[in-house]
């Protein structure tokens, strides 16, 4: 479903990822570990089409189609998503309008019938309760005054609301408490799907256990240095990112 | 110069009136004989000229009626007088409990002592303030009752009816409230659709809030390509007084607002909110001077305008804390989205303050639209063209949202939408 080959992105004249590979079967969730700056946000903001990422070598193939000739707002439509390490505030926007029109537009691309205020309402009240999404949050601005762990809730109603087909979720658990981390993980588990794949960027283990991959990546400096299965987060939070090269 | 603007202005000095109107009006010429009208070194007026306003020779705007106002404002919940021609249309209907609305000119004709003290006292020394103190004839008086708690909107529609030839208007508003009361007024100024001549409308509004009222004060100005709008309004509060002053101010040729607030007394409040949006051919320029003579008062100013085009905006704000204004507090914001390389905006919000103790800020901002913002909407399968105007959108919608009358709330915010380049696409959303 997705195949990164040999990917190289500057940024502002820097060079971040340097050859990364990478490829993800549908219905599989793959995690993707390593030190900070090691260019795990990069890929991921590449992968959902942001400005300002130079890909000077490589490709990424979705769906059998080149990715990067798409818009974010096409790939979005296809059903690529992220889940922000660093949710934006858009004060002025109610997050229920905000959703609804997002929604709207990737329903238009598949075909389907818009959805009206009020049918929306339904649909989205239905879609909190995979976070436990506090139904205030809905009419308020989009993460306008949200705690962090807020956000990162919204982030996954989101994902739930929009029903994407490649999901990449970059830090989703850092500042959640861990009430919430459990949660977001089971909302998470809910939406794993056959059809499905996912992309888990995270620091910790403990997220792991709750989402359990299938395959680990270890990417430092740019590159993947080091693929596993699941019992490679846990020997990498005992024995560090130095021992496996970078 | 004879053959322009000033070469009404002797007929004006034979206008009768009670003596005090006489010698305001003698005033007036003047200040204009002596000043004549502003040029560049002015600097309030150096970034807008009104060198071709004043060479024109304008005919007065004879049209007596304006039929189009009611289907172009529809039901709004508020209680409507159309002036037209400068004059009011006053029908039978009864204006709210708790409130009398009248011609200026039937109030000068039978209880001028009404107005002294109110009509006059804010206008010191604009020009075209003085302009229509000199030609005035006409306008409407609002009157709010001492402790009156007026919920319906009095609703003043100015229309502008261009002519063949260049026509103007010189009407003037007194709003008095007693002390105690609380009312809203609203002034739209719309243009009917008519010939192809310029039109001006030169009006003064002159507002007295007297101690512990509030007034909220709706300007919405639907500016045209013909229209050119220069006007003052001045507001004195009384103690503990409360003045909420929402300005809309969509385009025109030439729309400039003069807002010069008083605090007359200690422990009042004012917010001047605005909101102007200015695209090609348009000119919109907003003059605020905030005096606080009395202490412990507030002021906040917050204006944000929309860039778009050629457009150029205007924004100019000085807060004046006087020596003996302990405990006061002025802010003023100004922030301006720029939605083009070629728009313009000069923008100086500036405190002079005699007093120590004070708070106070003031900044303006000029930026363009947020990347991480219009990125996330993006990543969210929102076209980025309707991205684009759900942020521009977003950028005023706060300020049009403190109007509070929710009728008036829709109309400014449609209005704001069918100036956005797909603005129609958020339309229906905005319901939910
Ligand atoms: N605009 C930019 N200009 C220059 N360098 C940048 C820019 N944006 C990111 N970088 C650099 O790119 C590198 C990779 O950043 P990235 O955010 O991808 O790291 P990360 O792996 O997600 O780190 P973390 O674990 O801290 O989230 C960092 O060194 C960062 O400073
Ligand atoms: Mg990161």
């Amino acid at each position: 479903m997705l195949k990164i080959e040999n990917l190289h992105v500057r940024v502002d004249g820097k060079a971040i990822l340097k050859g990364l590979d990478l490829e993800l079967e549908q219905g599989q969730v793959h995690a993707i570990m390593g030190p900070n700056g090691s260019g795990k946000s990069t890929l991921s903001y590449v992968l959902a089409g942001r400005d300002g990422y130079e890909v000077t070598e490589g490709s990424i193939t979705y769906d059998g189609v080149d990715l990067l000739a798409l818009e974010p707002e096409q790939r979005a439509a296809k059903g690529v998503f992220l889940a922000f390490q660093y949710p934006v505030e858009i004060p002025g926007v109610s997050n229920v309008y905000f959703l609804k029109a997002a929604v709207n537009a990737v329903r238009r691309e598949r075909g389907e019938k818009e959805l009206d205020a009020i049918e929306f309402m339904r649909f989205a009240r239905e879609k909190a309760k995979v976070v436990q999404l506090d139904p205030a949050l809905m009419k308020r601005a989009v993460n306008s005054g949200f705690s962090g762990g807020e956000k990162k809730r919204n982030e996954i109603f989101q994902m739930a609301a929009l029903e994407p087909r490649l999901a990449i979720l970059d830090e989703t658990d850092s500042g959640l408490d861990i009430d919430a981390l459990r949660i977001v993980s089971e909302g998470v588990n809910a939406l794993r799907s056959p059809e499905r794949a996912m992309l888990v960027i995270t620091h910790y283990q403990r997220l792991l256990d709750y989402i359990v991959p299938d395959r680990v990546h270890v990417l430092v400096d740019g590159k993947i240095v080091h693929s596993g299965d699941k019992t490679l987060a846990s020997e990498l939070e005992e024995r560090g990112y130095a021992e496996l090269g970078g | 110069m004879a053959d322009g603007l000033l070469s009404v202005i002797p007929k004006a000095a034979a206008a009768g009136g009670p003596g005090w109107l006489s010698d305001l009006r003698a005033l007036a010429i003047t200040h204009l004989e002596e000043q004549g009208f502003p040029g560049k070194k002015n600097e309030r007026w150096r970034f807008t000229s009104v060198r071709d306003v004043v060479d024109t020779a304008f005919e007065p705007d004879p049209t007596t009626s304006a039929a189009f106002v009611d289907e172009a404002l529809g039901d709004d919940g508020t209680w409507r007088v159309v002036l037209a021609g400068g004059r009011p249309l006053l029908g039978d209907a009864a204006p709210p409990d708790g409130v009398s609305v009248r011609s200026l000119a039937d109030v000068l004709a039978t209880d001028p002592d009404l107005l002294e003290g109110h009509l006059g006292a804010a206008v010191a020394t604009e020009q075209f303030a003085a302009l229509n103190g000199a030609l005035f004839t006409d306008g409407v008086v609002v009157h709010v009752a001492k402790n009156a708690d007026v919920a319906t909107p009095v609703h003043l529609v100015h229309v502008a009816t261009p002519g063949d030839a260049p026509r103007a208007v010189y009407p003037r508003v007194v709003l008095i409230a007693e002390p105690g009361s609380r009312a809203t007024v609203v002034e739209s100024f719309l243009t009917a659709p008519g010939g192809s001549a310029r039109h001006l409308t030169n009006t003064v509004a002159e507002v007295s809030v007297g101690a512990n009222a509030r007034v909220e004060h709706v300007r919405i100005t639907d500016g045209a390509e013909r229209s050119l709008q220069l006007a003052y309004l001045g507001a004195r509060l009384d103690r503990d007084a409360f003045y909420g002053s929402r300005v809309v101010a969509l385009g025109g040729a030439l729309t400039r607002l003069e807002l010069f607030v008083r605090f007359e007394g200690p422990g009042a409040e004012v917010e001047l909110d605005g909101v102007y949006h200015v695209d090609d051919g348009d000119h919109v320029d907003h003059q605020l001077r905030v005096d606080h003579v009395a202490g412990r008062c507030t002021s906040h100013v917050r204006y944000r305008g929309l860039l778009d085009g050629r457009g150029h905006a205007v924004f100019n704000a000085m807060g004046i804390v006087h020596r003996d204004a302990a405990g006061s507090a002025a802010h003023q914001e100004n922030r301006n989205l720029l939605l083009s390389d070629d728009a313009t905006i000069d923008t100086k919000p500036h405190l002079e303050i005699d007093c120590d103790d004070v708070k106070a800020s003031h900044g303006s901002t000029i930026g363009a639209l947020d990347a991480g913002q219009l990125f996330y909407l993006r990543s969210r399968a929102i076209p980025e063209r309707e991205a684009r105007d759900i942020l521009t959108f977003a950028f005023v919608r706060e300020i049009l949202d403190r109007i509070g009358h929710a009728s008036l709330v829709a109309r400014t915010s449609e209005a704001i939408l069918a100036r956005l380049p797909h603005g129609e696409a958020l339309r229906e959303g905005l319901s939910s």
